[in-house]
């Protein structure tokens, strides 16, 4: 008897390590109103198993574990958390490095703040993974980076660094720049481009010199380095334009280049939708303006149609719905302000896109079109758990979210 | 005796005819009958499958089951939402300049600044609003009288619902915009050259100068009077709108760029006894527990939500306007701005309210009765009410649905506006056509 | 004169020369002597000593000889002929080392240490741009601070090499302890321009990184002074400050120092506390910024947690932008928020001197240290406490006018 006392006593002291440490082991589960998986059809009154931050289960007969906690959401909807393929980057002072129009190695990644209001407000808007890039000044930005909005580093944040190179095309990159006319040239802006006919020519000769760069096995260059790689498709390109005409000289170089390209902004995207579905080009839209521009020295004009989305999506395109906040207009008064994601699909619906494809705008396609789709952007197993709770319908205007899980933590909730 | 009859009966039809022809004798009474699949009334519940009946461009009636006279025109709108048209109670949109560049100037008036062509009273009437208050701006501390209007006319004239409508008074320092060019792109730089302390001092001297003017005027009206003199002397009619602010004939629209100017204007409404309106800035809600206890109409910054960093916890926290000012029992109405997102629409601003906690029907007030309420038309707008005026929306679904479009917009009794006819917004909805220029020979094809 | 007399001769005879020689040779003992009167013992009694290593001493004395501390303790054998101070309600401790500071420059400070036009500045030397017969020198004797670490600017990001000098005192010059103490790096925004290189943040963190590489490859031979400097900072010879407040700034050049393994210490750290884990398992010492500068009572709670977290932490004043007096108000206002009063005080001094690589010689009472030495009127720790005396290199250099 006392023998028995002593081998379960010696027995029982692992399990009862275990059940301390199982308290890391979460194990949550939602009992959701409504499940918007975005990959597949809604659930109704459904449940999702999160285990170790991933989910491992989604139905409507799950049996729910003893020791999970549990999120009563049986009154919400429940979708998976927002990927902004665009997002405003948490980083102090000037996005843009004006010393030099060609910048390819330059890293947002190595900036990052991880105390920004920017990420503590993102999180708010629903928003569970973000793609930054550095400023759209330069013809050649530098590298963009994949991140949580929660971290205390930026090891803890990145989660894909060097995820892909940015290209501004258009006039942005001419701003400032100017000839030495009468004076003489006392400062970095007395340089190329000047018009939009050199930005292009910027472009091919630095292709060119990195093709050169390849060929002749030099030594290391690290600016060339990653325009090679950029070519070799080794990271992904990302060209932010808006006019039409700039669409079509990026898919023109692209294809001199046998280039894969992502197009960002592409405000007049609507007008030439099925030369851009031809070439199989995704594009992540964002801002969004009411109204046409015309060009000024201070900014490229630009024409509009409010269903740009949707033109585009009927065209076959991919799109994606991003806040790309910082290639707004010139005269954006803050950095603070970005749009978030569910208005912004909301009033795509309601210019003419289909609510499946808004949604999918805002999650699955972005979670794609980065290539960490097999973590984010959906409610499936194996994904992390990155859900929103919604009190109705997201692509409703009186749609409130009343918490945001982030990988299986609750990292909001409203009072 | 017969003829003599037959030549007054011939007479009296033929002139008789000739009048009702000329149509000076009885008028011809327009009637019309809107059916509609949901009416939202405001004045009281919302009635499913109701009408409206109409005459003259003045609402008759308005129930579930109303005997539609045999004569009315019918409006067909079973897969509508019928309700009053959206009010605006300030803007300074639409005008030429929206700021006289002197300080005190209220004997200027918004009706001759108006210009019918700006696409913002296009726009505003495709979004459903059917009267507007249009004060000066902001850079003017007595910036001059209003006018309301309806966003449809060719002329001020004919958009013209009331002139000598408020008074538009701003706190906020005159600020001048410069253009510079700064760390690689151009950008708007404020610099105010007059300080608050300098506005309200300013403020006061011209009360005061005014009531020894008042007193002056008086005073040579009484000599005047026992001397046995003829008094023909008249106000300056460069001051008679202040004038008229102290006599409650005008409200004064008060300006607060910051929540720090709401006890300010609270304390010229309490020295003056002003009829006040309060406009606020994005941080007007800081104030809402001030405001609430005098009970002063509120009219909202186009921005509802406003981020604040918690000084203790570092958090970010949402504050959201109508919320506040709802749960501190303040009376608001919406501004929009129609340059941002979902704030270009009154509609939206409701939604947003109602996402954060403000009880429906309240929210629908605040685009409808209380801003009539606030410029002082709620006589005639505001509500689908005997005896107000027919100017209302057909909403293609809840009035809270982002997926909801204005279809009709009607005013006084007329259908102005129409959806299916609209063709900018055909054009901004739809895919260009090729032969819109979009292709040129060279670039047909990008391979 | 022709002829020789017998009896009287010109010539001095060998006993005069010998008498010669002897009072000769006697006074040149005798000058040594007499000089050695300038270089007496010197004993100081005082109520309290703080050596900074072992516990403070109530009621003991310092003996200094040569201008270097032989003895410290109780009961004590005195020296003959030494100068004894007698203090016994005054507290001594070693003199206070200030981490980084803008002292004793030609022209007006902020024009002297920023050269700007150029981002990348290895080579500049602030020992250039040093007076030591400036007033603002002499002035800072009475602040109880006796060794300085001069530094280059905050807007270049590579900004040149400091230096480490002990206050002019006595008949000696300005002691110049270390030429080239390391290289000033600065990782905060104040290094951002919109003229010149780098104008962004990824901007500034690449360009480091650039020229750190560049040095790596650099070969001796062709002439390249910066990246000659560079490469010993790279090697790990050549220390490098790291100028850097906010989390993302340390954070940032935690990450760089991980990258070249570089041997470093981290200036200002404002923030250091939210990250301290950070910086203690790597040994990264602190020189913490003046915590007079702080505009937030939260902000003065932050040095102590950093301390706590088992970071060796020293501090700055960053003279002209705050006086060299006010280094001490720095501690004891940390002190008063939450550092532990030993490590203020160790901040001051021995701390300071392991940072900067002269603990060899200062930073504590010890003996064959350098006898620099501060004399207050009442604990350390207390602001109604007044610096009375000043001692360096065994010389009072300062005294407190006694009315």
């Amino acid at each position: 008897m006392r023998a028995c006392a002593i081998w379960l006593t010696f027995f029982s002291l692992p399990l009862m390590v275990t059940s301390v440490s199982s308290a890391q082991e979460k194990t949550v589960a939602i009992k959701a109103g409504e499940i918007l998986t975005v990959s597949g059809a809604p659930i109704k009154a459904g449940i999702i198993l999160i285990q170790n931050g991933k989910i491992v289960d989604i139905g409507t007969t799950i049996a729910v574990p003893q020791d999970a906690s549990v999120i009563d959401a049986s009154d919400s909807v429940v979708m998976p958390g927002l990927v902004d393929a665009g997002a405003l980057p948490p980083v102090r002072g000037d996005l843009n490095e004006q010393s030099s129009e060609i910048t390819p190695a330059l890293r947002i990644s190595t900036a990052l703040d991880p105390k920004s209001k920017v990420l503590k407000r993102i999180v708010q808007t629903g928003c569970t993974t973000l793609y930054i890039a550095p400023g759209g000044a330069n013809l050649i930005a530098g590298l963009g980076v994949i991140m949580k909005p929660v971290g205390k580093s930026a090891a803890e944040l990145i989660i894909k660094d060097d995820a892909a190179l940015k290209i501004v095309m258009g006039s942005d990159s001419t701003q400032g720049n100017r000839i030495p006319w009468y004076e003489p040239p006392t400062t970095f802006y007395y340089r190329r481009p000047t018009t939009t006919m050199a930005v292009a020519w910027m472009l091919r000769k630095s292709f060119f010199d990195a093709k050169q760069y390849i060929a002749s096995h030099e030594k290391e260059d690290p600016n060339m380095e990653i325009i090679a790689a950029a070519l070799q498709g080794k990271i992904p390109i990302r060209v932010a334009v808006r006019r039409a005409i700039d669409i079509r000289t990026a898919l023109r170089i692209a294809n001199e280049y046998g280039l894969q390209v992502i197009l960002d902004e592409c405000t007049e995207g609507y007008k030439v939708a099925e030369e851009i579905a031809k070439k199989n080009t995704p594009v992540v839209l964002g801002p969004f303006y009411y109204y046409p521009r015309t060009s000024s020295q201070y900014e490229e004009g630009r024409e509009v149609n409010w269903n740009n989305a949707g033109i585009l999506a009927k065209a076959g395109v991919r799109v994606a719905i991003a806040s790309n906040s910082q290639e707004g207009p010139r005269f954006a008064a803050t950095q603070d302000e970005s749009v978030d994601l569910l208005t912004a699909a909301t009033f795509a619906v309601r210019h003419g896109m289909a609510p499946a494809e808004a949604l999918k705008a805002i999650t699955l396609t972005p979670a794609e079109i980065l290539g960490v789709a097999e973590r984010v952007g959906s409610l499936e197993n194996g994904k992390d758990a990155d859900i929103l709770i919604l009190s109705g319908n997201p692509l409703a205007a009186t749609s409130r979210i009343k918490l945001v899980i982030l990988k299986g933590e609750t990292v909001y909730q409203i009072d | 005796m017969k003829f003599k009859f037959c030549r007054a009966l011939i007479s009296v039809s033929l002139i008789a005819g000739t009048v009702s022809t000329l149509g000076y004798a009885a008028p011809v009474r327009k009637k019309l009958a809107i059916k509609a699949g949901k009416i939202i009334t405001v004045a009281g519940p919302e009635i499913q499958d109701g009408a409206i009946l109409i005459e003259d461009g003045i609402i008759k009636a308005v129930d579930k089951n109303v005997e539609i006279p045999w004569d009315a025109e019918v409006i067909e709108a079973k897969d509508r939402v019928v309700m009053p048209g959206f009010v605006l109670a300030h803007t300074s949109n639409g005008l030429d300049a929206q700021n006289e560049n002197v300080p005190e100037v209220p004997f200027l008036s918004t009706f001759d600044s108006i210009d019918p062509v700006s696409p913002f009273f296009e726009d505003s009437l495709r979004d459903g609003v059917v009267a507007m208050l249009v004060l000066p701006g902001n850079n003017t501390l007595l910036g001059g009288t209003g006018t309301v209007v309806k966003p449809y006319g060719r002329t001020v004239e004919t958009m013209l619902i009331k002139r000598y409508s408020g008074l538009k008074i701003s706190l906020a320092p005159p600020v001048q915009q410069t253009l510079r060019y700064m760390d690689g792109r151009y950008s708007y730089q404020s610099t105010a050259s007059v300080s608050r302390m300098g506005q309200m001092q300013r403020l006061r001297r011209y009360m005061a100068e005014l009531k020894d003017y008042l007193e002056q005027y008086e005073q040579r009206k009484k000599d005047a009077k026992e001397q046995e003199k003829l008094f023909d002397e008249e106000i300056d009619p460069r001051k008679q709108p202040m004038i008229d602010l102290s006599n409650g004939k005008l409200t004064a629209f008060i300006y607060c760029g910051i929540a720090a100017d709401v006890p300010k204007a609270i304390e010229i409404q309490e020295t003056h006894n002003f009829n006040t309106a309060l406009v606020l800035g994005t941080d007007g809600y800081k104030a809402a527990d001030l405001i609430s206890k005098k009970k002063m109409p509120v009219i909202l910054d186009p921005q509802l939500v406003v981020w604040e960093t918690n000084e203790e916890t570092y958090a970010e926290e949402m504050k959201v306007a109508p919320a506040i000012f709802y749960k501190a029992g303040v009376k608001f109405a919406f501004q929009a701005d129609t340059s941002e997102y979902g704030r270009r629409y009154l509609w939206y601003q409701a939604a947003t309210a109602v996402r954060y906690g403000v009880d429906r029907a309240e929210a629908l007030k605040s685009i409808t009765l209380y801003p009539a309420q606030f410029i002082g038309i709620d006589n005639r707008f505001g509500s689908i009410e005997s005896g107000k005026e027919a100017s209302l929306v057909f909403l293609t679904g809840d009035p809270l649905d982002a997926q909801t479009w204005v279809d009709k917009v009607m005013i006084g009794g007329e259908i102005v506006y129409e959806k299916a006819k609209d063709l900018r917004l055909k054009k901004l909805l739809e895919k260009p056509k090729p032969e819109e220029g979009q292709q040129t020979s060279q670039d047909k094809n990008t391979d | 004169m022709s002829g020789s007399d017998t009896g009287t001769s010109r010539r001095l005879c060998p006993k005069a020369w010998w008498a010669l020689l002897t009072i000769l040779s006697l006074s040149l003992c005798a000058g040594p002597a007499m000089a050695g009167a300038d270089r007496q013992s010197l004993v100081i009694k005082a109520g309290v000593i703080w050596p900074m290593t072992g516990s403070a001493i109530t009621n003991g004395l310092v003996i200094i000889e040569n201008g270097k501390i032989t003895a410290v303790g109780t009961n004590l054998p005195i020296p003959e002929g030494a100068k004894i101070l007698e203090m016994p309600d005054k507290q001594v401790m070693p003199g206070l080392i200030d981490g980084h500071c803008h002292l004793g420059l030609s022209l007006a400070a902020f024009a002297e240490i920023e050269e700007t036009v150029s981002a990348v500045t290895p080579d500049m030397q602030i020992l250039d741009a040093f007076n030591p017969l400036a007033s603002d020198v002499t002035k800072a004797l009475r602040s109880g601070v006796t060794t300085v670490l001069l530094a280059p600017g905050y807007k270049n990001p590579i900004a040149g090499q400091m230096a480490i000098v002990k206050l002019p005192g006595g008949k000696k010059d300005a002691g110049i302890i270390n030429r080239s103490a390391g290289v000033k790096f600065s990782l905060g925004n104040e290094a951002l321009m919109s003229d010149r290189r780098p104008t962004s943040r990824p901007g500034l963190l690449a360009q480091v990184r650039e020229e750190l590489n560049k040095a790596g490859q650099y070969q001796e031979g062709k002439f390249d002074p910066r990246a000659e400097i560079l490469k010993r900072v790279v090697q790990g010879q050549l220390p490098v400050h790291i100028y850097c407040n906010a989390v993302d700034e340390i954070l940032a050049a935690i990450k760089i120092i991980d990258e070249y393994k570089l041997k470093a210490v981290i200036v200002g750290a404002r923030e250091g506390d939210e990250i301290a884990e950070m910086l203690a398992e790597r040994n990264i010492p602190l020189i913490y910024m003046p915590t007079i500068l702080a505009s937030q009572d939260k902000d003065l709670k932050r040095v102590g947690r950093i301390a706590a977290a088992g970071v060796k932490v020293a501090f700055a004043s960053y003279a002209p932008r705050t006086n060299l007096s006010d280094l001490r108000t720095s501690a004891i206002i940390a002190a008063k928020y939450g550092l532990a009063p030993e490590l203020a005080l160790k901040g001051l001094t021995i701390n300071a001197a392991e940072i900067l690589g002269i603990a060899q010689r200062l930073g504590s009472i010890e003996p064959g240290k350098d006898a620099d030495l501060v004399i207050l009127s009442g604990d350390p720790l207390e602001l109604t406490s007044g610096v009375e005396m000043v001692i360096i290199d065994g010389n009072i250099v300062y005294q407190k006018e006694q009315k």
